[in-house]
């Protein structure tokens, strides 16, 4: 009996630190990956219900933005804000769930550091399936203590309306939200603001299946409404990229016929 | 020592009291006197002496101790009395001068030489108010000034330097100098690199025109030389071109004139700073990814630059059919960036570029002419299977202008950049905050990709996994190359591991491969403060060798250099007169420019009294010429009235009291201020009350008895 206990002592000892050597070396290997190719993330929320359906959306997502656009295209990671390294994610998806805990201070410190370094952060407070009021809540409760900027709603000439496509609106699965941008946009980091919120629920939109099928309906413009939502994180995923490299664009003509002088 | 004497009053009471009182007495003994009362006059006499003793009259002595006046002779010490036989002249003046005026019982003698240290220009007048600054007015006996005339501070108002005692000058040049000077009118202190500005200048002849033209030759800092006949005393405006950013040094000279003072006036160096308009950039990025930021967010931080700015958005066989009208993407000009402009650009960035058939071959073509015409290019990233599937510029005609040769398939291990040896010298890459020590780990973060290059050509100046060539500079025909042989420098920005000095860094490349001359990794610099010449040698490889330095005039001097171990060798050296030093390694060759151009100093190098003639007239001072004067001696008559010369041709120095002339024909006068200070007092009172006792009871006495009879 003495005998069977410590084995099943050591068995699992052995067996932990397998896992952790085996942690270590895939966050070695996410590392490598993560910097060659652009991949996207997604903070894990705890609800598995939740977590398959963006991670359906941002995979989806990025096989759009492979067959439309000269990105290379990665993977998709799920990340613990407590532990995972963000810094190689030029876009973190963050739905925002009421049972989310609030964040410790390392990872408020984590976060921070993430938007100060020129990272951008989408919240989806999915409200139209959650209730306004409670989604507000619960975005407070999670952004509680994270340097975040003023906000607006995005103007009629931001670049996330032109980054890619042409977008007069921003739907997910669901259209009645406003979409939120920074404010006063700093120039420190070429000015892109390192926050969008709004409610609409687009990983919803973009999740698909293996043969390709949505998930979900998008309400209610249909399919139409879903191209719109795929274009819509396409330009998300560009301005994360490019920042604010197509609000230049329109100087350019400009520059080109002064310098041909 | 000497003594005074005076006659004081010292009354015992207020003479407020004593007036009534004797007034009173005086008035009732005269009534007496006019009433013909007897002892009248015996009761006139007892109030008199009462009030004597009252009033109490004593002598009193001073005792006086004389005050030393004090003279100041400025000696004159700046560039231009160093010509002909001034400076000669003036020592020998100012030895006799010393000999002199030294056993003086009554004369201290401050000698100040002003000069030295100021190259632009005379300010004897600042070095007077410094050795009178302790004396007080009345002790000031004058100022004799051995000069060539020419000061720059003389005092607007003459009337002010009389509190100095008489001023005289004398003269340390000869009468009638003649002498040819390049002056330079008009001379802008900036330009933009590639636009040239006029400078204007002119030939001065002093006092007459020597001839009607002369010989002018302008060389520029490249050493082109160009020559042209101008008119003497005409202004010339000629063109003149900025080659380069920076310091552009023109210089200026005449041939001599008949009649030559100097040829340091003959010759004007004139600095011109060039700054760039604005600079071009062009950034070409391959695809959208995350490094693109990091090269928008230095780019557009740096106020001198214009971006333009192209990202391969979508690649031209990814067609989804969505029409034109809703996407966002404009076509990219590519003739119009790749040949008709693109010699406008001061840089181009290929950033993780790949030739996915986006630019024609032909245009690679341009972009390597653009290069070895002077251009410069910056190669980042073509990792993440740029140069390892054969999509990277390297495939290109480009591969003859990029230092590294493709070998191998991308690297997917983690390392840490490390400074080489010679990028420890480098100035893109020297003390690059994080690097560490030679032989440390760098305390910045880990990079994890690289393509794996050899290099043909180049210098390394950071080295990636297991010491592979990472940043390579070049120089190619006119232009400059840099490859990074890793996209991985936005790990950097993001802060990953803590980050890096990627803005630094980047910010460092880009300049220097725009020739800013700040990030020149081999090169000679001297830069002047005030007399002081500090020579600057940049370069990668630890030389010792010194330098040599040409004076204006033409002598040679070598100075050894010292390294200090980050690339950089200086030396330094106080030097005596304005104008182009010359300075050269044998290699390199650099300008160095003392005092401004046409400054005060060299501007008119005759003898004159004509400056200091104000201040000379005001004060009664005289001007001599040392050049007419055999000797100094001391007037024999020293308090005396400045009456005849003994001796023709030499100088008397006379002590003439303040109030008399203090110049005449042969001689100068140092006034005799006669101040003294008073060491005590002695007090004699003259009537004792002893011996006033008996005469006031007496004369009492006798008007009673008077009237009694």
């Amino acid at each position: 009996m003495q005998l069977n206990s410590r084995f099943l002592v050591c068995t699992g000892l052995v067996l932990a630190g397998l896992a952790l050597a085996n942690m270590a070396a895939s966050a070695a290997e996410l590392a490598v990956k993560a910097s060659e190719r652009t991949w996207l993330g997604y903070i894990a929320t705890g609800d598995e219900g939740v977590d398959q359906v963006t991670r359906a959306g941002l995979e989806g997502l990025l096989k759009v933005l492979s067959r439309r656009t000269a990105v290379d295209t990665g993977g998709v990671a799920a990340l613990d804000v407590e532990s995972d390294e963000l810094s190689f994610f030029p876009l973190l998806y963050w739905v925002v769930t009421s049972s989310q805990p609030a964040l410790s201070s390392l990872a408020r410190a984590r976060v921070n550091s993430y938007l100060r370094h020129g990272g951008t952060v989408l919240f989806d407070t999915r409200d139209a399936r959650s209730g306004g009021d409670s989604a507000a809540l619960a975005l407070r409760g999670l952004t509680e203590g994270l340097e975040l900027p003023a906000l607006t709603p995005v103007p009629a000439d931001h670049v996330l309306t032109r980054a890619f496509y042409l977008l007069k609106e921003f739907p997910g699965r669901t259209r009645n939200g406003e979409v939120w941008v920074e404010a006063s946009e700093e120039r420190r980091l070429d000015g892109v603001s390192s926050i969008i919120i709004g409610g609409n629920d687009w990983a919803g939109a973009w999740a698909m299946d293996a043969d390709g099928r949505p998930l979900s309906a998008a309400v209610p413009g249909g399919e139409r409404q879903r191209e719109i939502a795929y274009r819509f994180g396409v330009n998300v995923v560009m301005y994360a990229l490019t920042g604010n490299y197509k609000a230049d664009q329109v100087h350019v003509p400009a520059i080109l016929q002064r310098i041909g002088r | 020592m000497s003594g005074g004497t005076s006659l004081t009053f010292a009354p015992l009471l207020p003479v407020l009291v004593l007036v009534p009182i004797f007034g009173l007495a005086a008035l009732v003994a005269l009534y007496g006197l006019a009433c013909a009362a007897r002892g009248g006059w015996w009761r006139l006499l007892t109030v008199a002496a009462l009030c004597l003793a009252l009033v109490n009259p004593s002598l009193i002595t001073e005792v006086r101790e004389p005050v030393k006046d004090v003279a100041v002779v400025v000696v004159d010490r700046s560039p231009s009395q160093a010509l002909g036989a001034r400076t000669a002249r003036t020592e020998r003046a100012l030895a006799e001068l010393e000999t002199k005026l030294a056993p003086l019982p009554d004369l201290e003698t401050r000698v100040v030489r002003s000069g030295g240290a100021n190259l632009t220009e005379t300010r004897l007048f600042e070095a007077l108010a410094h050795a009178f600054a302790d004396v007080p007015q009345q002790r000031r006996a004058g100022v004799i000034l051995l000069t060539d005339g020419q000061v720059h501070d003389v005092p607007l108002d003459p009337g002010r330097s009389h509190d100095n005692g008489p001023v005289h000058v004398l003269l340390s040049g000869d009468h009638d100098e003649a002498d040819r000077r390049l002056e330079i009118v008009k001379a802008p202190s900036f330009g933009l690199v590639g636009k040239p500005v006029a400078l204007t200048f002119r030939i001065v002849d002093s006092p007459s025109d020597q001839s009607e033209s002369a010989e002018v030759t302008i060389r520029h800092d490249d050493g082109t030389i160009h020559r042209l006949t101008v008119a003497v005393g005409r202004e010339v405006s000629i063109d003149v071109p900025l080659e380069h950013g920076g310091r552009n040094i023109v210089e200026l000279s005449v041939g001599s004139a008949p009649h030559e003072l100097s040829l340091a006036n003959n010759r004007v160096g004139v600095a011109i700073n060039a700054v760039r308009d604005r600079l071009r950039v062009l950034l070409v990025s391959g695809e959208p990814y995350a490094g693109g930021r990091t090269w928008r967010n230095m780019l557009k931080a740096d106020p001198a630059v214009d971006l333009v700015h192209f990202t391969i958005l979508r690649p031209p066989e990814k067609q989804d059919g969505i029409p034109i009208r809703e996407l966002s993407l404009i076509a990219f000009p590519i003739r119009e960036l790749f040949e008709v402009k693109l010699a406008e650009f001061d840089l181009v960035i290929f950033d993780r570029y790949r030739q996915r058939g986006v630019l024609p071959m032909i245009y690679l073509d341009n972009i390597a002419r653009y290069v070895r015409n002077g251009g410069a290019l910056l190669e980042a990233g073509g990792g993440g299977g740029g140069f390892g599937d054969n999509l990277g510029l390297r495939g290109s005609s480009l591969g003859a202008v990029l230092p590294g040769q493709p070998v191998g398939p991308t690297i997917d291990r983690p390392f840490k950049p490390i400074v080489t040896a010679i990028g420890r010298r480098h100035p893109v890459t020297v003390g690059l905050a994080g690097s560490g020590a030679a032989g440390e780990e760098p305390s910045w973060g880990r990079w994890l990709h690289q393509s794996e290059v050899q290099i043909a050509h180049g210098r390394v100046l950071m080295t990636g996994f297991e010491d592979r060539p990472l940043l390579i500079l070049d120089r190619v025909g006119e232009g400059r190359v840099a490859q990074l042989a890793s996209d991985q420098i936005w790990l950097w920005s993001r802060g990953f591991e803590g980050g890096g000095p990627q803005v630094e860094l980047l910010r460092r490349l880009a300049h220097w491969l725009m020739k800013e001359p700040d990030l020149e990794e081999d090169d000679l610099r001297a830069r002047v403060e005030g007399n002081r010449i500090e020579i600057e040698r940049r370069s990668l490889a630890p030389e010792p060798r010194s330098v040599e330095l040409i004076t204006p005039e033409g002598e040679v001097k070598t100075l050894a250099m010292a390294d200090d171990g980050n690339g950089l060798l200086g030396a330094a050296i106080t030097v005596e007169a304005p104008g182009i030093y010359r300075i050269s390694d044998g290699l390199r060759h650099t300008v160095a420019l003392v005092g401004e151009p046409g400054a005060p100093e060299l501007a008119d190098l005759r003898t004159t009294p004509e400056r200091l003639q104000p201040v000379v007239d005001g004060s009664g001072g005289g001007v001599k010429w040392l050049v007419d004067i055999g000797s100094v001696d001391m007037g024999s008559g020293v308090m005396g009235s400045g009456g005849p010369q003994t001796s023709t041709g030499g100088l008397i120095l006379r002590r003439p009291a303040a109030n008399r002339i203090q110049s005449g024909p042969g001689w100068l006068g140092l006034r005799a201020n006669g101040t003294y200070t008073v060491t005590g007092i002695t007090d004699h009172p003259l009537l004792s009350p002893w011996a006033l006792l008996p005469l006031v009871l007496g004369s009492m006495m006798m008007a009673w008895w008077r009237e009694g009879k």
